[in-house]
């Protein structure tokens, strides 16, 4: 059987840990970029979304007076 | 007993030291040779400032520094430089002023090189240890030898026995404590030169602290702490020193932190007051609430009356949802069918009218042709009918009026609701068509970046499924651990740092499995969003499409109504019907004169006229009434009726 040697062990844990260190930081770097992006479009959606829900309501709101409007003038 | 063999061993040792004070020559008998090679000593010493001296010649300078304390020495006191008489009660030990003291003291004190001086040490501490390793041993014997003698003088009866076995266990006692003693020095004797052979410690200064043997001789402490880890011994620090195991080598865990995606947003709240009213639900009766959406619609709802609140209560729950935006269409619908009813309305008023006014003109012709032959009683009844008559007419047109009034404000209020409704809804149109198309764009990146994140966390689990086989790897190695010919202390503290970073590692991957965990969290609320966003996209998109959809009826309708008339149609018509109408039919034109002209004979002969040559439009009809002898009538009355009748044929058939 081959000696084992303690030192090469340590070596190689420690390269191990540096392994997993370097991959966690590369992991997050790169998911946290897709992460920023996507949050990023989904800021710019519900923008967009708002300003249309903006204007569907002040389309509505115009629509619903118009009526209320057509109704009361048909009483008189 | 121990105590008796120790004080027997005191009392040699005492011997021994009193031998040796003895054995040692009288330094003042052979004075003369002696104090010339310390002279000879000191010239070299000082002369050769580069060498240090050898431990020999530190003994004799030291000896002779020594006795010259106690006046037996070399160095002897010079009689005329006796301490003076006055220091009363002080230290009575002579003034050390003799030149050669003086000179010798200075070249003790002088440093030496370091690697002379560890290897100085070492060679002392091999003299010792030769010395002492033979001591042991020897007292071992000793005290067997001593013990021996005690035990056959007691003749060797049974209370000798418990002595027997006491003087056993102090012999074992005593041999493995020397075992253990001799491998701990030959450990740090090893180690030291190593020490100095990888540092390379020639001609270098001798460092303030010197190498302290002691330190490595006392037990590793063990930690009493809880689950940090334990001190380091003074041993393991050499250790890590000699194997490069340093505090360089710690390395930090990551532990980088992920993004979490943004939660949805609450729906946008855009009342700043409650613009809702109660009111019950024509499904089933309950209360419910009905957005008005601005304090001014919530004043004119108030005012409306019941009729008219039912009217649109019953609005807003056939069009909720994205149906909503389509009731201001589904109100024009209304306001059409209403304006319809009061077309139909109106022209069955004209018919009325022109049939009583019929019923009049034939009086007043039969007044006339026969009026003179008429008794009083007839003339009265005719009169009385004619009153009767002209009352209804008048009654009649009123209701024309009225219902006229009806139709131009129903028509004044369609308008402008029209226009209202297509105001808002153009804008709403052009706001989603400035905004989809961004839209659609950002969902698509959307779609694209979770892609990416799937993908991003497959790859991940596969370069973590690596890592775990390389611990593993790490594990089986070490579990070989014990195989290793190293000293148990060595091995205990490579274990121990190898357990150390395991620990790290294996913290590590714990981060990793959480960050796929978050990352897989991540996924699903993009989905969920993605979802959404699908929706509103879908509700937009719909919108436009309903719009687009009304604008399209609209213009369908705006054609047929330049290329037919306007032709008020009934919601529910049939097919039959909706194709006459919108033909142009003579046969039907003169159905509808004749049977508005039963009472007044302007009757037309449907055969003859649809005999005639060619197309029979409106125009060539007109003109065929007007050149038509109608019987009865001056030609002011015939002008008359038969523009009212056109006129009102016109409006049935819807050709302006």
């Amino acid at each position: 059987m081959t000696q084992v040697d303690p030192k090469n062990i340590i070596d190689q844990a420690d390269d191990l840990l540096k392994d997993i260190n370097q991959a966690n930081l590369k992991f997050i770097d790169k998911t946290n970029q897709i992460n920023t992006a996507i949050n990023q479009s989904f800021q710019a959606v519900n923008q967009l979304n708002k300003e249309l829900e903006k204007e569907e309501f002040d389309a509505l709101e115009e629509m619903d007076g118009q009526i209320l409007e057509y109704l009361e003038e048909n009483e008189k | 007993m121990r105590e008796r063999i120790k004080q027997e061993f005191d009392d040699e040792d005492d011997d021994l030291i009193g031998s040796s004070e003895s054995g040692e020559p009288s330094i003042s008998g052979s004075e003369t040779d002696e104090k010339v090679h310390l002279r000879d000593i000191l010239n070299s010493a000082e002369n050769n400032s580069s060498q240090g001296l050898s431990q020999d010649e530190v003994d004799l300078l030291l000896a002779a520094v020594t006795n010259a304390d106690s006046g037996a020495g070399l160095l002897e006191i010079s009689p005329e430089l006796e301490r003076p008489a006055d220091i009363s009660g002080a230290d009575k030990k002579p003034l050390f002023i003799n030149p050669l003291r003086e000179r010798a003291e200075r070249l003790l004190l002088r440093p030496r090189s370091s690697n002379q001086e560890i290897r100085e040490l070492l060679d002392s501490l091999d003299q010792e240890a030769q010395a002492k390793a033979t001591e042991a041993p020897d007292l071992i014997e000793s005290s067997e030898n001593f013990a021996n003698k005690q035990l056959t003088a007691l003749g060797g009866g049974a209370e000798v026995e418990p002595i027997k076995m006491e003087l056993q266990e102090a012999r074992n006692e005593l041999l493995g404590t020397t075992s253990d003693a001799q491998d701990e020095f030959d450990r740090v004797a090893q180690e030291a030169a190593n020490h100095v052979a990888k540092n390379n410690l020639e001609d270098e200064p001798v460092p303030s602290v010197v190498l302290d043997l002691d330190k490595f001789v006392a037990e590793e402490k063990v930690p009493a702490k809880g689950d940090s880890e334990p001190a380091e011994s003074e041993a393991y620090k050499l250790f890590k020193e000699l194997h490069g195991i340093d505090e360089v080598d710690e390395q930090p865990i990551a532990n980088p932190e992920i993004i979490p995606i943004d939660p949805e947003m609450s729906d946008l709240d855009l009342g700043g007051f409650d613009t809702s009213k109660e009111v019950e639900s024509p499904v089933d009766g309950t209360k419910v609430e009905i957005p008005l959406r601005s304090q001014k619609n919530v004043g004119i709802f108030n005012r409306l009356g019941t009729e008219a609140k039912r009217i649109y209560t019953d609005l807003t729950f056939k069009s909720q949802g994205r149906r909503e935006i389509n009731r201001g269409q589904k109100m024009l619908e209304k306001s059409e069918d209403k304006a319809y009813a009061l077309n139909k309305d109106l022209a069955k008023s004209d018919d009325k009218i022109e049939e009583l006014k019929d019923k009049l003109t034939n009086i007043d012709e039969m007044l006339g042709k026969f009026g003179e032959g008429l008794k009083i009683k007839e003339k009265r009844a005719i009169y009385k009918s004619r009153q009767d008559l002209d009352k209804k007419i008048k009654s009649e047109e009123k209701t024309k009026e009225s219902l006229a009034l009806k139709l131009e404000i129903e028509e004044t209020n369609k308008v402008k609701l029209q226009e209202g409704i297509e105001s808002a809804m153009g804008r709403l149109d052009l706001a989603i068509n400035e905004r989809i198309k961004p839209y659609k764009e950002e969902v698509a990146k959307l779609e694209i970046n979770r892609g990416s994140l799937v993908e991003e966390k497959e790859n991940f689990e596969a370069i973590v499924g690596d890592f775990e086989s390389r611990l593993a790897g790490l594990r089986d190695q070490m579990a070989n651990l014990d195989e290793v010919n190293l000293p148990v202390k060595a091995k205990k503290s490579f274990q121990a740092v190898l357990n150390r970073k395991i620990k790290d590692i294996e913290s590590a991957l714990k981060i990793s499995q959480k960050n796929i965990s978050k990352l897989e969290d991540n996924i699903v609320r993009v989905n969920g969003r993605l979802n959404k966003e699908d929706a509103r996209l879908g509700k937009w998109e719909g919108i436009r499409g309903d719009l687009k959809e009304t604008a399209q009826k609209k213009e369908e309708k705006a054609r047929e109504e330049i290329s037919r008339g306007f032709v008020p149609r009934e919601r529910a018509e049939s097919a039959e019907e909706i194709e006459d109408v919108r033909e142009f039919s003579a046969g039907d034109y003169l159905d509808k004169w004749n049977s508005i002209s039963k009472n007044d004979s302007m009757l037309l002969d449907k055969k003859l006229i649809m005999a005639s040559k060619g197309e029979l439009t409106l125009k060539k009809l007109e003109g065929i009434i007007k050149t038509t002898r109608f019987r009865g009538l001056s030609e002011r009355q015939l002008k008359k009726k038969i523009k009212e009748k056109t006129d009102l044929l016109r409006a049935h058939f819807g050709i302006h």
